[in-house]
């Protein structure tokens, strides 16, 4: 029976919460393994971007994403992160010039708040 | 020029209210065959538009599947250059077009998009939208069918009457002039005077391109291209646009029904509906059903037919018409589709391959076809000989071995089976070549009455002719009379009476 990326999330997120790092690289083997063994290797990728997501929901935290049209200095990431107000985020950055200028933020994939010069150019002309 | 441009750009750029709000996103996981899984969109909702964000611009999709932790949408364009791991966003609308006056004599897309080459459908005023999901009017919304929609085929508006606001199904297999029949109705219509014109509105589903412009070409020739639409899903369109066609048709004839005009809609036709529907279900992993259909085909042509009504006067009074198409397989009329379809509308007319090989074109059969509006669509005119013409007809049928077989039969027999095939002659009919109501009354009291029994069978078909043009040049005015009374009143008959003696001699 082929088991959902789903499920082999939520067992790896809930093996590896709270446990040494030694055990955690064997059992990550053990769980390569297993995973092989079941023909399910292809969907390695999803079964690890969800296990992610599953620790961080965990731990309380939030995947937060800023895109902007060209690097930034520290102080404004700062900034940006302060006015997310509270909670905890696991911050990621990516530079696309496709945005023109501006900033694009996406929570938690999710949800996002597009506020980039290419956003904005979108909404005025469609 | 430019510097109207610049005005132009100024005045869009001051009037813009630039508020950025947190928007919903999800990622496509699976693409192919024209549907996406998308996960994440948790609260999006069924029938809404999703935006995929692709290099070459957003191309919108229908929400249908809403799983958990997933969505099965259906791509609304080209599904080139869409990869797993793109961005949908919601945009909290549901499937709706734009519909008003200025589609009339357009050629449209199942989006409402303009396919003819003539530019944009709504240039000065903002248009109206309506969902393609609607709910159909309820029972204290109507009133009963009484007003005819007369197609000008002699054996219909006699034998099979449709009323404005009726669903008549029109089913046969394949090249038996079914789509003939519903562009005569078409034709028809701007004959048809002392009542309203109705709006057509013909959706064509999984048709030829060539047969669509064939159709286009041939209404525009007659002149009814002025008050119709085409709605066009061609054979090479993807199977979500065969799926929205008909309610986009429909959604554009309740339009024109809310504001109290009449529509007809035709759908050419259901059964490839039905095959476009069952495409997109197995694609979407839903169970399949008998002949894996999905379980619910039944309610995708019934939340269709329903929406064809007539309004009471308090809701405006206005009609919806349908006449939809199934084409049978080898005359099976008991296979899963068309059973479906006949127990929602109200009758069918029945084309046979058999019928229309013997030269008999219409190829009507009029035994198993019926209209359950009845007379009830019919002016007095008509009622007052469509009684006696079917009930001779019916004799005949019954008598018809009997003319195989060349038995001697009595005298009365052999009038009746002469009266059946008179009657059968003058119910046949050219193709685009519809007679108005009051000439097919004529000619039905003219046969009716013993007026054509000493002419001979091959003799009937010009010598029918010859009594409509006699009747139109001639005696134009008790023609009028019947248009205008829609009535065979007792001075009137006198006059048709005294027409069809002088005719006769």
């Amino acid at each position: 029976m082929k088991i959902p990326p789903k499920i082999y999330a939520k067992v790896f997120a809930e093996l590896v919460k709270d446990k040494n790092p030694e055990k955690i690289e064997a059992m990550i083997k053990k769980f390569s393994a297993l995973v092989a063994k079941n023909g399910d290797i292809a969907s390695k990728e999803k079964i690890a971007a969800l296990a992610e997501r599953y620790l961080r929901e965990t731990d309380g935290k939030h995947s937060f994403l800023i895109e902007t049209a060209r690097n930034l200095p520290e102080g404004s990431y700062a900034a940006i992160l302060e006015k997310m107000g509270k909670g905890e985020y696991d911050v990621k950055k990516m530079v696309d010039e496709n945005l023109i200028a501006g900033v694009k933020l996406t929570v938690d994939e999710s949800r996002e708040l597009d506020l980039s010069l290419r956003g904005i150019l979108k909404n005025l002309f469609d | 020029m430019s510097y109207e441009i610049i005005e132009k750009l100024k005045k869009t750029l001051g009037e813009y209210d630039n508020k950025a709000e947190w928007q919903e996103i999800g990622t496509v996981t699976e693409v192919g065959d024209g549907v996406l899984r998308i996960s994440g969109l948790e609260e999006v909702k069924s029938q809404e538009l999703i935006m995929v964000e692709t290099e070459k611009g957003e191309v919108p999709a229908l929400a249908l599947n809403l799983e958990e932790g997933a969505i099965g949408a259906l791509l609304l364009g080209e599904d080139a250059g869409i990869q797993s791991g793109f961005r949908a966003k919601r945009t909290g609308q549901i499937l709706s077009l734009e519909v008003g006056e200025e589609m009339l004599g357009r050629i449209v897309d199942p989006l409402g998009r303009p396919m003819d080459g003539r530019g944009e459908i709504f240039k000065n005023k903002k248009p109206v939208r309506y969902f393609m999901e609607r709910k159909a009017p309820g029972v204290l919304d109507r009133e009963g069918v009484k007003v005819p929609l007369h197609t000008g085929i002699k054996a219909i508006d006699s034998m099979i009457p449709i009323g404005r606001g009726q669903r008549e199904l029109i089913i046969g297999d394949r090249q038996t002039g079914k789509t003939a029949i519903a562009l005569d109705a078409v034709i028809n219509q701007k004959r048809d005077k002392g009542r309203k014109l109705p709006v057509c509105i013909y959706v064509a589903i999984g048709q030829k391109e060539s047969k669509v412009a064939q159709l286009i070409k041939t209404l525009e020739e007659n002149g009814a291209l002025k008050y119709s639409i085409v709605v066009v899903a061609g054979a090479a369109s993807p199977a979500s646009f065969w799926y929205l066609a008909p309610y986009a048709g429909c959604a554009i004839g309740e339009y024109f029904m809310d504001r109290g005009d009449d529509a007809l809609v035709i759908y050419d036709d259901l059964s490839k509906h039905a095959w476009g529907y069952r495409q997109i279900s197995l694609l979407l992993k839903r169970p399949p059903g008998r002949e894996a259909y999905p379980g619910d085909v039944f309610y995708l042509h019934s939340r269709l037919l329903e929406r064809a009504a007539k309004l009471s006067k308090e809701k405006g009074g206005g009609s919806l018409t349908a006449l939809p198409i199934i084409e049978t397989q080898l005359g099976d009329i008991s296979a899963y589709i068309p059973t479906n379809v006949i127990s929602i509308t109200d009758g069918q007319i029945y084309l046979e391959s058999d019928l229309f090989n013997q030269g008999l074109r219409p190829a009507i059969n009029a035994g198993l076809s019926v209209s359950r509006v009845g007379s009830s669509a019919q002016t007095k005119a008509m009622k007052k000989v469509a009684g006696k013409l079917r009930l001779e007809l019916a004799q005949f049928r019954e008598l018809q071995a009997f003319v195989q077989f060349a038995s001697e039969v009595d005298e009365a027999t052999k009038k009746r089976i002469k009266r059946g095939e008179i009657l059968t002659e003058i119910l046949k009919q050219e193709d685009l070549k519809p007679v108005p109501f009051e000439e097919q009354v004529a000619l039905a009291y003219a046969a009716t009455n013993g007026y054509c029994d000493d002419l001979k069978r091959q003799e009937m078909g010009e010598a029918t002719k010859g009594l409509a043009a006699y009747l139109r040049d001639i005696h134009a005015k008790t023609l009028e009379k019947i248009a205008e009374s829609g009535d065979l009143a007792q001075e009137t008959e006198e006059l048709l009476k005294e027409a069809l003696k002088a005719w006769h001699r």
